[in-house]
């Protein structure tokens, strides 16, 4: 094992040492000092990438809050036309706050999955934690959401749901959503550099995500569907689903970690307070994408510069 | 700590072709131990004293140990998924299955920088030059061996800072000093400069694909130099612009070097090598052929060269 003492250097001079990168865990204390030291990076490169996606023009930043608008749309009409009409502006509202949670976690990934090749000379030339890269990407989804929120309380009250003081926890929830982005983001990073084409097996895989959990569906259908896959058949209206069955399913979901933060999210933009199942298992899934991805992230970060 | 015992005096081409080891706590090394790393460090650095070492060598700057540098030269540079597992099936030993060439680029070097000195490097093209820089700068990981660095390093290295296309050259100047760590402050205070002296004018609010090549080696030029770093690593730089900003660029570097600042410069201008350099370090095939005098060390670098036997290795 290489020593880490340094042998040169006086008082005056942090001495750095660079010795055989053995795949392992850089030490994790020194390198998140590090980022905090260049916070200031992170945030000018999220700007610079809202500057270059056009994202901080009127019409360049109207696209972020249309777009998932417009698809909320689609898929109202597409439901609607499924259930045979059955629909309502309630549903508009739950399908559109389902979305834009979803289309957050969707982006910070996407642009998080791209964010370290297109480092490129930046990663060849400079020596900095590697984290900032995917941070910067997952910054710019954040601030690109912000505006998202407004168009979605034009339909929370349009629906007739009013102004409730569990609202005021939503930056919490967003702020645990924003980690778990985060992680998921440096995962995504990490996979791209080794597969260039994860960015373009992304979005399926995130689609067939999206289907699975409360967005389209509610929490309900959803708990339904996996107990009659469970039963082998069967519906709630008959009342042939045992009701342990039912019970292991509303268990089952919560293994897709959207499912915590979409019910917190209906709960608190309802009035209501969030079930503890939907707290900790949110909190849970954040902290396991943060210590996976960055475990990913961070022990391959040395290879990088070797791979862009 | 460093027992740098001054006993030999010339590095030959084989000096750096001793076993891996150097990398294991120097007091563990009995006293009569083979250490080529230290002789040839020792070499290296004439201004070592020869008795009264302290613990740490505080008048060097750099110290590089047994320094291996090799990565995966993937042939596809573009790895896809799609491509793996169009792959599955095929045998390890199928040429189109092995996309991945080990390039041993760095093979053992060893040397010191003392402080405020400023070493050149010369060498062929793929002699490992680039890669060793990069790899004092703690870019690329080394394989095995190790890299000192005291102090804040400011790399300027042949593509650039690091700079994005699609901004402007004011906000890659931004980007670049804070990816090197500066504070939005002192790069606010060092800007004016650098845009002034590197002349590209009005053109530094316009994206930087806008920008002639030229252009873009005098800013990276000044965005590096202006960085306030203790050690320079600069590679080719100074052949960015025409004859009037690389005579800038020689009095800027002679001002770095006023101020005491340890440099390291690579670059195929033996002019400029020669003029700027207290010592030079041939590099060959990723292994040091020689340290010593500019004048000496260049002159038998070209009529290696001339002779036609400039790799050696």
């Amino acid at each position: 094992m290489s020593s880490t003492t340094p042998t040169i250097g006086g008082p005056d001079h942090d001495v750095t040492v660079h010795v055989a990168n053995d795949g392992r865990l850089p030490p994790v204390g020194p390198y998140v000092r590090d980022m905090w030291f260049r916070r200031r990076l992170a945030l000018h490169m999220a700007r610079s990438n809202l500057k270059a996606s056009n994202a901080d023009t009127v019409f360049g930043q109207l696209w972020h809050v249309i777009n998932p608008l417009l698809l909320g749309l689609v898929y109202f009409l597409m439901i609607t036309v499924l259930r045979g009409g059955d629909s309502d502006m309630q549903y508009l509202v739950h399908l559109l706050g389902g979305l834009f949670l979803f289309f957050y976690v969707r982006d910070a990934m996407g642009t998080g999955s791209t964010s370290v090749v297109a480092g490129g000379a930046l990663l060849l030339n400079t020596a900095f934690p590697r984290a900032i890269l995917p941070l910067a990407t997952t910054m710019a989804a954040t601030f690109n959401y912000l505006p998202t929120f407004l168009v979605y309380l034009a339909f929370h009250f349009a629906a007739g749901y009013g102004l409730y003081w569990t609202m005021l926890l939503l930056p919490a929830l967003w702020a645990v959503l924003a980690v778990f982005a985060f992680g998921m983001a440096m995962l995504s990073a990490t996979a791209t550099v080794y597969f260039r084409d994860t960015s373009s097996f992304l979005p399926y895989a995130l689609r067939i995500w999206m289907y699975l959990s409360p967005v389209l569906l509610t929490y309900d259908e959803i708990v339904e569907l996996v107990a009659k896959v469970l039963n082998g058949g069967g519906s709630v209206a008959d009342g042939n689903i045992p009701e342990s069955t039912l019970e292991l399913a509303s268990r089952l979901v919560y293994l897709n970690p959207m499912t915590g933060f979409l019910q917190a999210w209906n709960a608190l933009t309802l009035g209501r307070l969030p079930s503890f199942t939907d707290v900790w298992t949110m909190v849970l899934w954040a902290v396991l994408a943060v210590v996976i991805g960055g475990w990913f992230f961070l022990t391959r970060e040395r290879e990088f510069a070797f791979r862009v | 700590m460093s027992d740098l015992d001054a006993t030999t005096t010339q590095a030959g081409p084989d000096a750096s072709s001793h076993d891996a080891g150097s990398d294991e706590p120097r007091s563990e090394r009995g006293p009569d131990a083979e250490v080529p790393p230290e002789a040839e460090a020792a070499a290296a650095s004439p201004g070592a004293p020869d008795d009264g070492r302290p613990i740490r060598d505080e008048d060097v700057a750099i110290r590089v140990r047994d320094l291996h540098i090799s990565y995966r030269s993937v042939l596809d540079k573009r790895q896809t998924l799609r491509g793996r597992i169009n792959r599955i099936g095929r045998h390890r030993d199928d040429p189109d299955t092995s996309m991945v060439k080990i390039v041993h680029a760095v093979r053992g070097v060893s040397f010191d920088v003392s402080r405020g000195e400023v070493l050149g490097i010369v060498g062929h093209n793929g002699a490992g030059k680039s890669t060793m820089l990069r790899g004092i700068a703690g870019i690329l990981p080394p394989d095995e061996g190790r890299v000192e660095v005291a102090g804040q390093v400011s790399t300027l290295l042949a593509l650039g800072v690091g700079f994005n296309n699609k901004l402007s050259g004011r906000e890659n100047i931004l980007v670049g000093g804070l990816a090197a760590g500066l504070s939005r402050r002192e790069i606010d205070e060092r800007a004016d400069d650098i845009i002034d002296f590197s002349g590209v004018g009005d053109f530094i609010d316009m994206p930087l694909r806008t920008y002639s090549s030229g252009m873009r080696g005098r800013l990276a030029f000044a965005v590096s130099t202006a960085m306030d770093p203790d050690i320079l690593l600069i590679d080719e730089a100074l052949s960015a612009g025409d004859a009037d900003f690389r005579e800038k660029a020689a009095d800027r570097m002679r001002t770095l070097l006023g101020e005491g600042r340890t440099i390291v410069l690579v670059s195929h201008s033996m002019n400029s090598v020669r003029d700027l350099s207290d010592r030079v370090l041939w590099l060959a095939a990723g292994r040091v052929v020689e340290v010593g005098a500019p004048d000496e060390v260049i002159q038998r670098y070209q009529s290696a060269d001339d002779a036609g036997r400039g790799r050696v290795g």
